[in-house]
């Protein structure tokens, strides 16, 4: 039986190699992290849309069928160096602190995923110079009770609770500024959750989601938009949150209201910036070891969008999730089991 | 189909397309890149500061190159592109990279080529007249408060002692204490301006908007001319003497 080579530990990585495993192939994962999960990890997200379930009875259960599976060999801190050799017969040195090792796959599997768009480049939001302006990766972390706020989200600068709070979409996002001019397609679907749950720890705070479209095309993101307003009270405003400025030690925010037709100044105590996703590093470098093809943005191309989507431009070496561009959560999982499926028919043939 | 059931909306848009200002101004060279569709998302207005001030909205001049609209091209032209203060703000700030700022350049070109622009400008006479006969454009006896309310309360209550400022700041520079003007250059150096004003055919571009500019500049270099003459006469053999 030939063993897999999955690269990446997130949530796609998991579910290719507990699914391989169940098929009785042999999986080596390889995760640059010292831990499993990828970005949900990471950032310890709290909560999922639009059920607002818990991250942890998505995620544990995908980990546990990786770490309960004695075909899966998972190597934490490594990376994979090198790759020799063409299918199915590649060679791979797989390297960490304690050294390398050279092993053998008639597969790979690439699901090295995406990370959050950094906003410091986009220098008018002042991320980085302002503290009260943070990411909506933060804020999952300061959402959740295991994070370092235990669950309370505080103001960086004061440690106060902000009573009026807005939130930016479509940060590094539709943006050609930043050579990102795709849709994250998570944006918009998560700053409704946080806002959701901003008001539901918070009653009496005032939350305004400045957007440009609300893209709530998912299971329940549209129902979820529905409840925002309606139960919620959260303000929609749709322009792009255009500036951020210190007037007098307090966040003021420039946006045109471009139904009303007029630019407005806005007063807040904190500003969440939902930045989007990006080509991760792994994603590149991997793309480099391989040698398989990135488009545009840096993520991986398939080799045909529709009809091969978990193909990579090389045969025998297979792609799945975020690192083919942005991708919620819920579709992570289902690329996860359709690569396995893949890889197996084409270890067969 | 008959003539009244067409649809009117599809009518007008294909129709309005055809117009002869939307043409000329698609022609220029810089729409291309000044123009990728617009997500209507108001990070320029927001950024603006002629939209905070004025009847101004660069998201509306996007808009309206989109849509083509002729009547609205033209109303454009004559009024509320002349606000736009040319910062480029939106150019750098839009996230799908258009430039309100260079479309506003291109129509006020075509404007004024098209004798849209009389009434537009009128108001800037007196700019013209200092540029044409001074050499810069703007005084700091120009300064009122009614005039640039978005230079903002401390500019205004400095331009009360602009003289002793001008003074203080540019001592020994006498060129510098005035306030008529932004510096006092040498006739010399106007006359040669307002020659190449008048060779390049600028001049004659001026004319168009402001036709009695052009009889205060020539009358201004007729005073000058015999004087000056000399003085070119006298660089020139200078400039000979040093290529040998």
């Amino acid at each position: 039986m030939k063993t897999v080579l999955v690269i990446g530990g997130g949530v796609t990585g998991l579910k290719a190699s507990s699914e391989l495993a169940e098929m009785g192939y042999n999986v080596t994962l390889v995760e640059k992290e010292d831990y499993l999960g990828g970005q949900v990890a990471k950032h310890k997200y709290y909560k999922l849309a639009p059920d607002l379930r818990l991250a942890g009875e998505v995620i544990d259960p995908v980990i546990k069928a990786v770490e309960n599976n004695s075909n899966i060999k998972v190597y934490k801190h490594s990376h994979v160096a090198a790759v020799s050799g063409n299918a199915p017969e590649f060679k791979a040195k797989i390297k960490n602190s304690k050294g390398e090792s050279e092993e053998n796959f008639g597969a790979i599997v690439v699901a090295t995923g995406f990370e959050h768009f950094d906003p410091t480049v986009k220098q008018e939001y002042g991320y980085g110079r302002f503290k009260d302006v943070v990411t909506n990766a933060e804020v999952e972390e300061m959402l959740n009770p295991g994070g370092p706020t235990n669950g309370e989200l505080k103001r960086p600068s004061d440690g106060e609770t902000p009573k009026k709070i807005a939130i930016f979409q479509c940060v590094g996002s539709r943006d050609r500024q930043v050579g990102n001019p795709y849709c994250c397609r998570v944006g918009c679907v998560v700053s409704t959750k946080q806002a959701i749950e901003i008001k539901e720890k918070y009653p009496d705070s005032e939350v305004y989601v400045y957007y440009m479209d609300m893209r709530m095309f998912g299971r329940g993101w549209e129902e979820l938009y529905g409840k925002a307003m309606e139960e919620y009270e959260i303000i929609f405003t749709r322009g792009r949150g255009a500036e951020v400025t210190l007037k007098n030690q307090q966040l003021s925010l420039r946006a045109e209201e471009t139904i009303m037709d007029r630019p407005i100044q806005h007063s807040v105590d904190m500003i969440i910036l939902a930045a989007g996703m990006a080509a991760g590093e792994g994603t590149i470098e991997a793309a480099n070891v391989l040698g398989i093809k990135q488009n545009d943005y840096g993520f991986l191309e398939p080799k045909d969008d529709f009809v091969s989507p978990n193909e990579s431009s090389k045969p025998g070496i297979f792609i799945a999730g975020a690192d083919k561009g942005p991708m919620d959560i819920e579709n992570c999982i289902v690329e996860g089991a359709a690569v396995a499926a893949k890889v197996a028919s084409s270890l067969k043939n | 189909m008959s003539e009244e059931n067409k649809n009117p909306v599809t009518e007008k848009i294909e129709s309005a397309k055809g117009g002869h200002f939307y043409k000329e101004i698609m022609k220029d060279f810089r729409i291309k890149e000044s123009l990728h569709g617009c997500l209507n998302c108001g990070t320029c207005v927001a950024n603006c500061p002629a939209a905070a001030f004025y009847d101004y909205s660069p998201r509306e001049v996007c808009q309206m190159m989109i849509e083509g609209d002729e009547e609205t091209i033209e109303e454009y032209m004559k009024g509320k592109i002349w606000n736009c203060a040319q910062c480029y703000s939106c150019k750098y700030r839009c996230p799908k990279e258009n430039s309100a700022a260079d479309i506003v350049m291109a129509m006020r070109e075509i404007a004024v080529r098209e004798g849209l622009a009389e009434e537009a400008l009128a108001g800037y006479t007196r700019i013209a007249k200092l540029v044409l006969t001074r050499g810069n454009q703007l005084a700091p006896d120009m300064l009122s408060p009614d005039a640039f309310p978005d230079w903002g309360p401390r500019m205004i209550e400095l331009s009360s002692k602009k003289m002793e400022m001008r003074e203080e700041l540019f001592k020994g520079f006498p060129g510098m204490n005035v306030v008529d003007r932004a510096w006092a250059a040498e006739d010399y150096t106007i006359f040669e301006m307002q020659k190449i004003w008048e060779e390049s055919g600028a001049l004659e571009k001026v004319g168009t908007v402001f036709p009695f500019l052009v009889d205060i500049v020539q009358d201004d270099m007729d005073d000058k001319r015999d004087e000056m003459e000399v003085k070119i006469n006298e660089k020139k053999a200078k400039l000979e003497a040093s290529k040998k």
